[in-house]
Formats: structure tokens, C-alpha cells, sequence
């Protein structure tokens, strides 16, 4: 039973590489569109990796696809936020963008509390989660049988280590939900409907928070507050979770 | 003086109510300007005439403005209501309009006619109503709105102002009060660009305004008619009075508009159409003509003229073999609206070139193509050419070593694409996320588990030592219990009793007497009868084994060894000052 649980494992694996392979194949061809499409089939196929969100994002960049290629390129951030590329591939597709508009900021609590956790990634402060939590429940049972008084201390101190960098796992397992407009203009209404009045327009590539979404139609705040409604479609959603941003075969791309 | 008398006599004015009447703001006209017809009646309930109908008079059905004056804010009190219409006349002559009818609470009720003349030379237009000494309600406050044209092509621009104007006089403040309804004139179906507003003093007729201006540039962005909506303006006027504590009032309902626009559309554009409407010009301007091989520079390509900047597209460059072309970055370096609302912009788009081979090469100028509205058709403009000698690179002489570690054909340069940091390769192998949830339970719950196991091994360890105090009484019985069988049982009696008040009292008893023992065991807070006990064994003790007899009874050594039995229970029982129980 384990073997061919196993070996669907591997072989989904070795798919994967073969549709990775294919699409930096066809990125370096020229062929960008097929590129996006390998990318975008790994993405649908649960595939969460920091190169194919870069690739993906460079893919959307070349062929002139600014607001995919900045939602990419923050995906990449959020699993490694020090990867340099990805940073001064999202600094030059924001600069082409009409306005240049910043990304709205996280909650000031997170800000505050979480101010030194930039560069992390989420499975170090996981790792450092973890070390903490051993370490405290392993002075806790040393102090068993040597009752030395530190012991209960350092304890503590670990165990206080572990909320904070649980919270920092946490933060990174649930970050803002940004989206990036998609298309060259996008109309912000009042309501959920073609007929409401239009209240702004996003302009590809402004990335804004989206505090609500329903089938068609997402609410959408600016960096400076302003907030409405927004088609869905023509929007890219940064995630998690992570969604496909072209639909297959559009002829579009 | 004037301006408060004025003022005087329309408070004064106020307070009777006028019958309704029928002016015009000019009584000669030029053939084809406009003027306005008022109809303006006073009461509690007051319905007006939607329109006019007059022979020779031509009524803008749209631009239809009506206003509301009332020395209260209650719209039960008096108030006047006054409909204003847009008039022309084609031809020159004299027009009657006739008798107005309206409804004043109830009531019908009928204005005068007045007669209009119309002439050929405008300069014989006639004194105009607003030069005359008479101050009237509007000449206190009053809006107004314009557009610069009405007939557009679909991104041509239109600019749009709004004018508050309050008269300047001591005796007169005006403005919006604090409940009053100020509704901007609707500009759905264009994309609005603010202009900064302006604040200026301007004489109209006899009296100085300060004018509030609002100005914007609006883009339509959908074919057919659109409409520029109403402004409703609410506001007050308080009034100096000669001889009264109080400042009169008179409040405002004023409204302008609607504006009718009609928005054409663009003709069939040809290809390479930028999307720019509007006049331009374009210059092309090369950071070097003799670039290095290799070597990228840039090519800025400027747009200069009337138009929209936001719906501006990029220049074409020619097809350039001889080198990659990167970009543009778009620049917006000038955009600047003169009073009349005429835009000036100007928009730079960059270029990066890079060479890929040596050699003489001429570039064709750069081409823009946009719609120009006062000539209704597109215009194609090109740049100069500019002509590039691209100088070998010493360094690329052999095959070079790029991305991927592919030399390639000698001369030649592979572009890493310069704009943008390359792709990645693939590290590792690639799997469907499945969540961490299973080694966060296990990282989570293993060292609890491991803990609580040692917490409950400890305490099960703890459960099988007897303690300390304890064991001390199991050995004193174990060691007594044994002197039975000893060939010296006293003294083996007497050793095991040494060695566990030894232990309670924390110092050795050898060598003590039985005197002493009791004196050592009275400080040790030990009940007198259990001192007396010990001190009796003890002596039986040393009398056996230092008395008469090595051959000891039996039944007096268990009697002896029962009763030092019952003592050490007795002692392991009770606590003792200073002692450590533990």
C-alpha cells in the first residue's frame, strides 16, 4: 500500500519538474505565453515554490503584463522575503505603473510588534518557534530531577520566545489579503454592479487591500483609504490561497 | 451708503410682497446672443411656467435655471421663486414675450409682457439691467457654470469651471450656512481632472465680486451625449441695517445647469494609432550617436502639444536589427492648463538601446500618430533620423560566456534582460503543498508528552523510597529485631539505639550513660516517659553486658527489644525541634 502511495508521490513530483522545465524552457524561447501558462498549471496544481512565482512574475513582466507580474513577485516575497531579485524585480515593474501607487501597509500592531521579522522567512521562525518550544519543556524536565532555580527561568524565557515567533509564523501564514489591478483600467464603484457610479479607477499594477470579495466583485482599499467595488476578473488576488490569474487558453495572453 | 440703502430697500422690499413679473437682463440684443428671460413671482406656494413659448424666441431647453430667495429657511414662510431661461433671436426686430402665468398660493396670476429689440450691431446692445443703480437679490450672490465646447471628440478634452461670486461690500457677508445643501454638478461618463482652484476680485456691472472658481479638465469616456449635471447651491446673506441690533437674512436656492455635451466618435484609426487626441510634435534626442558594442544607451523620445496626457501611447520606434530595444520609461514633464483651459504637455518616453553589432546604421525618426480635432483626421509625425556608427568592443572579440554558460557566436551579445533580474532555476524537487498541520501536532505534543512522562517516572520513584526519617526508623527495627539472634544482644541493642538517636538528635550518644542520654534527649523536646524508657534501656543495657551474665535470657532480651522497638516508633512519630525531617 505505502509503495504505490509513494510512487504516485514521485511521479506527481517528476510532472511537476517536467512542466517547470518546459516553462523556463519556453520563457527562454521568447515564447512567454506558454511560459505563463506551465506556470500558472503548477500554481493550479497546489505547487507552492518561490521560483515559480519569480518565474511566473518575470514571464507576466515580459510580455507586458505589469499587475500579474507584481501579485507574482509579491508571492515570492511573502515565502522569501530576502530574495534580492524578487525585491528589485517588483521595484522596477511598480515604477513602470502609472502612479506608483505603495502598498497599503499592515496593521499597526503588526508593524510594531513584528517590525524585525522582515527578512525571515516563515519556516525560520517556525524552526526558531520550535527550537524555543523544546527548549523550554526540556529545562521543565530537567528541573525534575536537578531543581535548580534558572531552570524555571530560562524556561519561561523560551516559552515567551515561542509565542513570538509563533506570532510570527502567524503573520506570515495569514498576511494582508493585496490584490494588484489587472487590467490598463479598472473602474471602483459604490456597489456591486455596472450601474453604480464609478467612485475611482485603478490603474495596472496599483496593488490594494481587499476586505471583502463575492463571486464577482471584490471591496477594495487604497493605500490613502479610498475604498469600493471592483471586478473580480480584473483583478489579480496575491493569496494565500494561491489562484490561478489567467484562465486557461485566454486568447489574451 | 448706496450699497446698505440698496440694501435697505431690498429688505424693505422683502417684506411686501411684489406681484410676479417678467424681465430680461437685456433689453437690446445683438441678432444671436443670448440673454435671460426671468419669471419671478413671491409667495408660500409658487408653480412657474417650464417653459417659455414666444414667437422669434429661440429657448435653450436645457440650460434652465431656477433660484429661490427667502429671508427665512423655512419653506413654509414667503419666498421668491425665479425661473431664468437662456433667450436668442435669429433676426432683427422686436419680440413681444407675453404674460407669464403663475400660481401663487392658489391663486392664478399673471406677469407683464416685455418687448426685446434685436439688432445687427452688438455695440448697440443698451444700457444692460446689471449697470443700472437698482440692487437686486441676485446681485448679492449668484453661480454660474461653462464649459469651453460642447461638441467633442471622444478624449478630446473639455475644460469645465464652476464661479461662486459674492458681491464685496461691508455690509454684506454671504456664503453657505451650516445645513445647506451643496449638490456638484454630476460628471459621470468622464474621467475628471482636477485643476487647482482660483480666487480672484472681478467687477461685474457696478459691484466688485470676489470669485471663487473651481476648474477641471473632463475626458469623456463614452460616445453620444453625455451631460455635465445640475450644481444646486444653497446658501445665506446677512445684511446690515441702518438702526437694527439684527443682521437681516436672505437665504439662497440656486441652481445652473445641466450641460448637454455631445461626444463623438473617433473615425476609423489607422495602425500604429497612439490614442492621442489632440496637436503634437516630436522630437527624438540620443544620449550618444557612437555607442560601444555591448554598451547600453538611451534614446528619449518627447511629445510636445495640446491633448490629453493620461490617454498619450507610446511612440514607434523603426525596427532596429543592429540592436535590442528596451522600455520606454514614461515621463510626464510638463502639463500645464492656461486660463481658457487649454492644456499644455509634455511626455518623454526613454528608450534603451544596446547594440548587438558593430558597424554604420541609420534609424528612421521615431513615429507618433494621433487624431487632431480642429482638422478632424489623423496626423502621422516622425522624428529626425539619426544616424549610429556602433564601435567594436574589445572585450567581445572572443566567444562570450552568458547566462546558462552558452558562449555564443563570436561578435555577437546576448541581451541577460537588463531591465529585470533573470529567471530561476529550478532547486530541488517540486511537490503539492500539503500544510505543515501534521509536524506542528507532532513538534507541538512530543516534549509535553515527554515531559509529563518524567513528571509521572519521578513521582512513581519518589512513591517506593520510604523517606529519609523514615528509613532511619526501619533500619533502628530491623537492627533491634536482629539482636535476638546475636551472641552480645545488649550491646547490639544498645548500638542500634546509638545509632538512631544519633540520628534524631544530630551528634553522636557514645560513651554517654544513661543519665546522660535522658539529659541529651530532655533538650530534644522528647516526652518525658519516652526519655524515662530509653534511659531504662539503656541501663539494662549496660548492665547486662557489663553485669553478672554473657548468656542473656531470651524472654528479657525480646522484653527488651519490644520495648526499644516501641520507642524508636514513638520518636519516628514525632517531630523534633531542629531536626531535619526529610
Amino acid at each position: 500500500m505505502i509503495v504505490p502511495i509513494a510512487a504516485t508521490f514521485i511521479l506527481a513530483a517528476s510532472v511537476f519538474e517536467q512542466t517547470f522545465d518546459d516553462g523556463l524552457n519556453a520563457y527562454r524561447a521568447g515564447d512567454y505565453a506558454a511560459a505563463i501558462q506551465k506556470f500558472e498549471d503548477l500554481i493550479e496544481q497546489g505547487v507552492v515554490n518561490t521560483a515559480v512565482f519569480y518565474n511566473l512574475g518575470n514571464a507576466y513582466y515580459r510580455a507586458g503584463h505589469i499587475g500579474p507580474a507584481i501579485a507574482n513577485y509579491e508571492r515570492t516575497l511573502q515565502l522569501d522575503p530576502s530574495l534580492l531579485d524578487a525585491r528589485e524585480n517588483l521595484m522596477r515593474a511598480v515604477s513602470s505603473t502609472e502612479r506608483r501607487l505603495s502598498k497599503p501597509a499592515p496593521p499597526m500592531w503588526e508593524q510594531s510588534l513584528l517590525f524585525w521579522d522582515d527578512q525571515l522567512t516563515q519556516q525560520t521562525s517556525y524552526v526558531l518557534a520550535g527550537v524555543c518550544w523544546v527548549l523550554g519543556w526540556t529545562l521543565l524536565s530537567i528541573r525534575l530531577f536537578w531543581p535548580f532555580r534558572y531552570l524555571l527561568r530560562g524556561a519561561v524565557l523560551a516559552f515567551v520566545l515561542t509565542v513570538i515567533f509563533a506570532a510570527s509564523v502567524w503573520s506570515k501564514a495569514n498576511p494582508q489579503n493585496i490584490a494588484v489591478a489587472a487590467a490598463n483600467r479598472v473602474p471602483v464603484h459604490y456597489g456591486t454592479h455596472e450601474d453604480e457610479t464609478v467612485r475611482f479607477e485603478l490603474y495596472e499594477g496599483d496593488r490594494i487591500l481587499v476586505d471583502r470579495r463575492t463571486t464577482a466583485w471584490a471591496r477594495v482599499i487604497t493605500a490613502d483609504g479610498e475604498r469600493g467595488w471592483a471586478k473580480a476578473e480584473q483583478l489579480a488576488f496575491v493569496g494565500p490561497p494561491y489562484e490561478r490569474i489567467t484562465p486557461r487558453r485566454d486568447p489574451s495572453f | 451708503m448706496t450699497i446698505w440703502m440698496a440694501a435697505v430697500a431690498v429688505v424693505i422690499a422683502s417684506t411686501d410682497v411684489p406681484p410676479p413679473r417678467t424681465w430680461v437682463s437685456q433689453q437690446t440684443v445683438g441678432v444671436d446672443a443670448p440673454f435671460w428671460v426671468h419669471v419671478e413671482a413671491t409667495g408660500t406656494d409658487v408653480t412657474m411656467p417650464d417653459m417659455l413659448q414666444c414667437p422669434g424666441l429661440i429657448i435653450d431647453p436645457i440650460d434652465v435655471r431656477y433660484a429661490v430667495f427667502s429671508p427665512t429657511r423655512s419653506e413654509n414662510e414667503t419666498q421668491t421663486f425665479r425661473r431664468s431661461f437662456l433667450a436668442r433671436i435669429h433676426e432683427p426686430g422686436t419680440v413681444t414675450i407675453p404674460f407669464q402665468e403663475v400660481m401663487v398660493d392658489g391663486q392664478r396670476m399673471l406677469t407683464e409682457a416685455v418687448t426685446v429689440t434685436a439688432v445687427t450691431r452688438p455695440d448697440l446692445t443698451g444700457p444692460s439691467r446689471m449697470d443700472g443703480r437698482d440692487f437686486n437679490r441676485e446681485d448679492i450672490v449668484f453661480i454660474d457654470m461653462a464649459v469651453d465646447r460642447r461638441d467633442v471628440y471622444q478624449g478630446e478634452p473639455i475644460f469645465f469651471k464652476t464661479q461662486l461670486w459674492r458681491v464685496i461690500s461691508p455690509q454684506i457677508d454671504s456664503g453657505p450656512y451650516g445645513e445647506s445643501r451643496i449638490l456638484l454638478p454630476s460628471t459621470e461618463g468622464f474621467f475628471v481632472e482636477n485643476l487647482d482652484p482660483l480666487s480672484y476680485t472681478e467687477s461685474r456691472g457696478v459691484w466688485d465680486y470676489d470669485v471663487w472658481e473651481e476648474r477641471m479638465i473632463l475626458y469623456p469616456t463614452v460616445v453620444g451625449n453625455v451631460t455635465i449635471g445640475r450644481w444646486h447651491w444653497e446658501g445665506v446673506a446677512l445684511i446690515d441695517t441702518p438702526g437694527r441690533r439684527r443682521r437681516d437674512r436672505l437665504y439662497y436656492k440656486l441652481n445652473v445647469g445641466p450641460i448637454p455635451i455631445t461626444v463623438r466618435p473617433l473615425p476609423a484609426s489607422p495602425a500604429g494609432f497612439s490614442g492621442s487626441v489632440g496637436q503634437f510634435g516630436v522630437h527624438a534626442d540620443s544620449e550618444t550617436t557612437n555607442p560601444l558594442q555591448g554598451v547600453p544607451f538611451k534614446l528619449a523620445v518627447t511629445i510636445k502639444g495640446r491633448g490629453n496626457p493620461y490617454a498619450m501611447g507610446d511612440p514607434e520606434l523603426p525596427p532596429i536589427a543592429w540592436a535590442d530595444v528596451a522600455g520606454p520609461v514614461r515621463e510626464l514633464l510638463a502639463h500645464d492648463v492656461d486660463e481658457s483651459g487649454r492644456q499644455w504637455i509634455e511626455r518623454r518616453f526613454t528608450f534603451t538601446l544596446t547594440p548587438l553589432r558593430s558597424g554604420d546604421f541609420r534609424m528612421d525618426g521615431a513615429e507618433f500618430t494621433f487624431f487632431d480635432p480642429e482638422l478632424k483626421t489623423f496626423s502621422k509625425i516622425n522624428s529626425e533620423p539619426i544616424h549610429y556608427v556602433v564601435t567594436p568592443s574589445m572585450e567581445l572579440a572572443g566567444a562570450l560566456v552568458v547566462a546558462d554558460g552558452n558562449a555564443l557566436e563570436e561578435g555577437e551579445v546576448e541581451i541577460l534582460g537588463e531591465d529585470i533580474r533573470p529567471v530561476m532555476p529550478r532547486s530541488g524537487t517540486l511537490e503539492a503543498d500539503r500544510g505543515a498541520m501534521l509536524s506542528l501536532v507532532v513538534l507541538t505534543s512530543m516534549p509535553v508528552l515527554t515531559f509529563f512522562g518524567l513528571a509521572g517516572y519521578s513521582r512513581r520513584q519518589r512513591a517506593h523510597q520510604p523517606p529519609r526519617a523514615a528509613q532511619t526508623v526501619a533500619d533502628a527495627r530491623q537492627g533491634l529485631e536482629a539482636a535476638a539472634g546475636m551472641d552480645d544482644p545488649y550491646g547490639h541493642i544498645q548500638r542500634v539505639l546509638s545509632g538512631f538517636l544519633a540520628g534524631q538528635v544530630q551528634r553522636s550518644l557514645e560513651g554517654l550513660t544513661a543519665e546522660d542520654l535522658a539529659t541529651e534527649l530532655a533538650g530534644r523536646n522528647i516526652p518525658e516517659k519516652l526519655q524515662n524508657d530509653l534511659a531504662a534501656i539503656w541501663q539494662t543495657c549496660e548492665r547486662a553486658r557489663y553485669g553478672k551474665g554473657a548468656h542473656a535470657d531470651a524472654r528479657d532480651v525480646q522484653q527488651i527489644i519490644h520495648q526499644a522497638r516501641l520507642c524508636v516508633d514513638e520518636i519516628g512519630r514525632t517531630p523534633r525541634r531542629g531536626q531535619d525531617l526529610s
